[in-house]
């Protein structure tokens, strides 16, 4: 972990308060002060994006300061697009997220431009990490939905329920495409289209406890609400084990362990 | 009627559970084991369970095959299963000894500077095949990052030129490197490994293409099937009613 006192560093600090002081205000019930410093966030991060851009001359995607830099900029886009489309709206949780999104980029992966090692040189690495993590933005969602329901009863739990799964609906044909991009890359890097690594195992559990809760959801529809409710949190909790666990404890040795 | 629906549909979800519970396995395993593991006896007949199954679903619940989406999405899921137990090791072994087509699973070559070889040594073994056609390694070359061949920064590529050879004539020519593997004949041939004294040979890794089409085009399917599916059935639809 570092501090980075570099104007890029210095815009992503500035984004990460911005939210941070939104979040507070939304938990305060300041809606108006909320909302203005969650644009404000927002702007700050285009700004840094443009500035990160215009520095390296490249689309930045390249490497995973740049996936979070961007992720980190597209949660207020997203947060707009499920209030406005979706009916989902929790302004508060989403500013949670873009915290939660753009510490690493703050503190953990370098803004140096990378020497990436040969296999990860692919066009379709950026890809394949930014349809994973959009999909776990929305997966987060889902299961923040899905906590709520849990304590809510009568019409407001339905439309919890309801909400939950449009979440699920917007992001498992990401987390789809991210499972089978990140195939596809290792059919070209590493002569394998599947290895059987544990990283590559955890995403299939995770990916899998959705596609269980589609079809319980097909056999029961809402007649039990809370346990679709269970399913869409274990899926979240297998995300987070898929995402940390297994880079972060060193616990497998996996092809994917250098991604950190 | 109702009840072998059900029936069906609980059989379903156990299939997804257990397959989760050997995800987990696995993992905990390491990708070794875990690969044994998903290619024993008992996983091969989980595996042919869940592609009965799958047909069993598309039988059973007509909205399955009248919906596009649905279809696609769980054909899809049938082609990837099946083409890929084709094309595991199990596969080619099954193939071998039922209709004797031997083609190389997983194996190695090495091949000098200005040599043009076709010996395959296996994967795991000491046995050697031949391919019919000759490999010649033109040149081999590592790429730094930083100005210059001096060797200072860290490695950026490998890159062998090839050319596939028979009969005396060039019939293919390529620039292997990391992650841009040669296609050719039935195998891809990957950059795996070099001479690391003198840079005087290339070490290419041979993997058979069986089954990769097929899995590519179920990849599409079930790609095509869910955006289909939840972005434009569900989230998008102009009636709502859920």
């Amino acid at each position: 972990m570092e501090i980075y006192y570099t104007t890029q560093g210095l815009l992503v600090y500035a984004t990460i308060a911005c939210y941070l002081l939104a979040f507070l205000c939304a938990l305060l019930k300041w809606r108006k002060a909320g909302r203005l410093l969650y644009m404000l966030g927002f702007l700050t991060a285009v700004f840094s994006f443009a500035y990160r851009w215009y520095q390296v001359r490249h689309v930045p995607l390249q490497n995973l300061f740049e996936v979070f830099l961007f992720l980190g900029m597209l949660i207020y886009p997203v947060s707009v697009f499920c209030k406005r489309k979706l009916k989902v709206e929790n302004d508060a949780f989403d500013m949670f997220i873009g915290i939660v999104v753009l510490f690493p980029a703050g503190f953990i992966f370098s803004p140096e431009p990378r020497q990436l090692p040969p296999a990860l040189q692919c066009w379709l690495f950026a890809p394949h990490v930014a349809v994973y993590m959009l999909s776990y933005i929305f997966m987060a969602k889902a299961a923040f939905e899905g906590m709520l329901q849990l304590f809510c009863t009568g019409d407001r739990s339905l439309e919890k329920e309801s909400a939950s799964y449009r979440m699920v609906c917007a992001g498992f044909p990401l987390m789809t495409a991210g499972l089978l991009l990140g195939s596809w890359w290792g059919q070209l890097a590493w002569s394998d289209f599947w290895g059987w690594d544990p990283k590559e195992l955890w995403s299939l559990a995770s990916w899998l406890v959705y596609v269980g809760y589609f079809h319980f959801r097909a056999m029961f529809g809402r007649k039990h609400p809370r346990i679709n409710s269970l399913w869409v949190i274990s899926g979240l909790a297998l995300i987070i084990i898929t995402l940390f666990w297994v880079n972060l404890s060193r616990i497998f040795a996996g092809l994917h362990s250098y991604a950190t | 009627m109702e009840k072998f629906h059900r029936l069906v549909m609980w059989i379903v979800l156990l299939l997804i559970i257990l397959l989760v519970g050997f995800s987990i396995y696995g993992a905990f395993i390491g990708a070794e084991k875990a690969k044994e593991f998903f290619n024993s006896l008992p996983l091969i007949s989980y595996w042919l369970i869940l592609i009965f199954m799958l047909i069993v679903g598309f039988l059973n619940f007509p909205r399955l095959a009248r919906t596009p989406s649905l279809l696609l999405i769980h054909f899809g899921c049938i082609l990837i299963i099946a083409a890929g137990m084709y094309g595991s090791e199990a596969g080619h072994k099954a193939r071998k000894n039922i209709f004797g087509v031997d083609k190389i699973y997983r194996g190695q070559m090495i091949i000098p500077q200005n040599h043009e070889i076709d010996i395959v040594k296996l994967e795991n073994t000491d046995q050697i095949k031949l391919l019919p056609f000759l490999i010649k390694l033109k040149d081999f070359r590592i790429e730094y990052y930083g100005q210059g061949q001096t060797g200072t920064g860290a490695i950026r590529d490998f890159i062998s030129s090839l050319a596939v050879i028979k009969d005396g004539k060039t019939i293919a020519q390529k620039d292997v490197e990391v992650n841009h593997p040669l296609h050719f004949g039935g195998y891809y041939f990957y950059q795996h490994s070099y001479d690391p004294k003198a840079a005087r040979y290339t070490v290419l890794k041979v993997v058979s293409d069986s089954g990769l089409g097929a899995v590519y085009i179920g990849y599409l399917c079930l790609a095509a099937g869910v955006f289909w599916h939840f972005w434009l059935g569900q989230l998008f639809r102009k009636t709502e009613n859920n």
